[in-house]
């Protein structure tokens, strides 16, 4: 097993109005303040074996984020048990942490040691990836005059140095025309065929049927289905959530 | 530590970068600033209060790099776990790799703003001993290891509570007039001195004007006990840091 939950509860307090300065800590003490338990997650249980790709469907707030957050251990759980053996790359909010001051090839060597790679090796892969980005010809220019698409394009091309064992990947298809698509999905069947542990998150299903064997659908923080991918997004269409 | 060495390196050297970005002067504000404030104290203290030390200026200089460097450190790592909440929020990295790049950042000012005083040294013509530069060398790795250790506890609450900054800027403000930075310690009272030298940053200073300036022998138990000092508070930072920095992602 790569990746095992157990009994994962994950609560976020919710305060309707914001209380982060200590002043209103202090005036909470005495007005009483209520906080109300939000179950982002509840009673998750699952196991993943090495080299399985698996999709996660569910409405919006149903707790996919959370559930890749807490794998990759950026968030940690209120309840129960998160192991995972491997080396994790989350591609959660794809090009966080690149800075538009800098140029691409700044942006480059920065964003990579954000994702766990080393200096040599991003000059021994650099070639790579700005091939793989087809921004060869702006490598010497400012992030700030990038396109949103551009940006995606160089995460992505950074990111998929990184070698991982296990990939967690949230809405990633949503992302860059559609030429860089397809290159991405070549680059993520690579990866499946090479025995590497995937998790997706998707609202396109089609993306799903056609990468994963299994799936899981997620409702309001539990896990409603998991099953191979066809029964399981019949199931979802059915019950239309 | 080590582990995260590269990661560190970019993170310092890019904010750094960008710390000056479209500024015209650039990275000469770092000489800039402490010279400013220098001539500000110098009237005020010199001229206007008429304080009388040997080697004033230099005495003076070096009160101001140092407590910048606190100053620095301190408020930089404040602030960046704000500016990078992103980075905490959806990438797993150590956090405290955040703490740590900002005060090596304010590491890399301390060290322009040395050329500067060692500069103005050789003009004024100042006698330069090695033991006197070993004390600083040291005096600036317990200064270094204090500032991140005030760093990780100020980190540790800050995305928390966000008046800590408020609060902090408030406490830098006492800490600079109950730091012997513009005055020496001869004008406390004896019997208040020990209570007055709990401050570390008043040994670092202290220590590090003797030899250096004043050709002075080193305090070795004094010295020893800011030692032992720093690497307290650098356990008990890492330990409120390490603790905390479990529940960072859901706090921003």
């Amino acid at each position: 097993m790569t990746i095992i939950l157990s009994n994962v509860d994950k609560i976020f307090k919710i305060s309707h109005e914001r209380r982060d300065t200590l002043f209103s800590k202090f005036s909470s003490i005495f007005g009483g303040i209520k906080y109300e338990n939000f179950y982002a997650l509840k009673n998750i249980n699952l196991e993943i074996k090495q080299g399985e790709c698996i999709g996660i469907i569910g409405e919006n707030g149903s707790g996919k984020s959370t559930l890749l957050k807490l794998i990759s251990k950026i968030l940690v759980p209120t309840k129960g048990n998160v192991i995972s053996r491997g080396k994790i790359v989350p591609l959660i909010e794809l090009g966080v942490g690149l800075q538009d001051d800098l140029t691409a090839k700044e942006n480059i060597f920065l964003y990579g040691t954000i994702m766990g790679l080393k200096r040599k090796d991003i000059k021994k892969r650099f070639n790579g990836i700005i091939e793989f980005s087809g921004l060869k010809k702006f490598i010497d220019t400012k992030l700030r005059s990038f396109s949103s698409g551009m940006r995606v394009r160089l995460a992505f091309s950074i990111a998929i140095q990184t070698n991982p064992d296990i990939l967690l990947l949230d809405e990633i298809f949503a992302l860059g025309d559609k030429e860089f698509q397809e290159k991405s999905l070549k680059v993520l069947n690579k990866f499946k065929k090479d025995g590497k542990t995937i998790l997706l998150t998707s609202h396109n299903l089609n993306v799903i049927k056609g990468f994963c064997e299994k799936t899981i659908v997620l409702h309001k923080g539990e896990i409603i289905k998991f099953d191979n991918t066809n029964d399981t997004i019949k199931y979802y269409e059915k019950i239309k959530i | 530590m080590l582990k995260n060495w590269d990661l560190i390196k970019e993170l310092t050297w890019s904010d750094f970068k960008l710390r000056y970005n479209n500024s015209i002067l650039g990275f000469f504000w770092s000489f800039i600033k402490p010279l400013l404030m220098l001539t500000t104290l110098y009237i005020v203290f010199s001229l206007l209060i008429n304080i009388k030390i040997e080697n004033y200026p230099l005495f003076l200089l070096l009160g101001i790099i140092i407590w910048n460097f606190f100053y620095e450190s301190t408020t930089i790592s404040m602030n960046n776990m704000i500016a990078k909440r992103s980075l905490i929020k959806n990438v797993y990295l150590q956090r405290k790799v955040l703490v740590i790049s900002s005060c090596l950042n304010a590491l890399i000012t301390l060290f322009l703003n040395l050329i500067i005083f060692f500069i103005i040294a050789l003009v004024i013509g100042l006698k330069i001993n090695l033991l006197g530069i070993l004390i600083l060398i040291l005096m600036i790795i317990l200064l270094f290891i204090m500032s991140l250790s005030v760093s990780y506890i100020l980190g540790a609450y800050y995305l928390k509570y966000r008046d800590l900054i408020h609060i902090w800027e408030v406490l830098l403000q006492i800490g600079f007039f109950i730091t012997p930075i513009a005055y020496n310690t001869s004008i406390i009272p004896r019997e208040y001195l020990f209570v007055y030298m709990l401050n570390p940053i008043a040994r670092v200073l202290t220590y590090s004007r003797n030899t250096l300036l004043y050709q002075l022998n080193p305090d070795i138990m004094g010295i020893l006990f800011a030692i032992a000092f720093s690497l307290l508070l650098y356990i008990i930072g890492l330990i409120i840091f390490k603790e905390r920095s479990k529940y960072f992602a859901e706090e921003i």
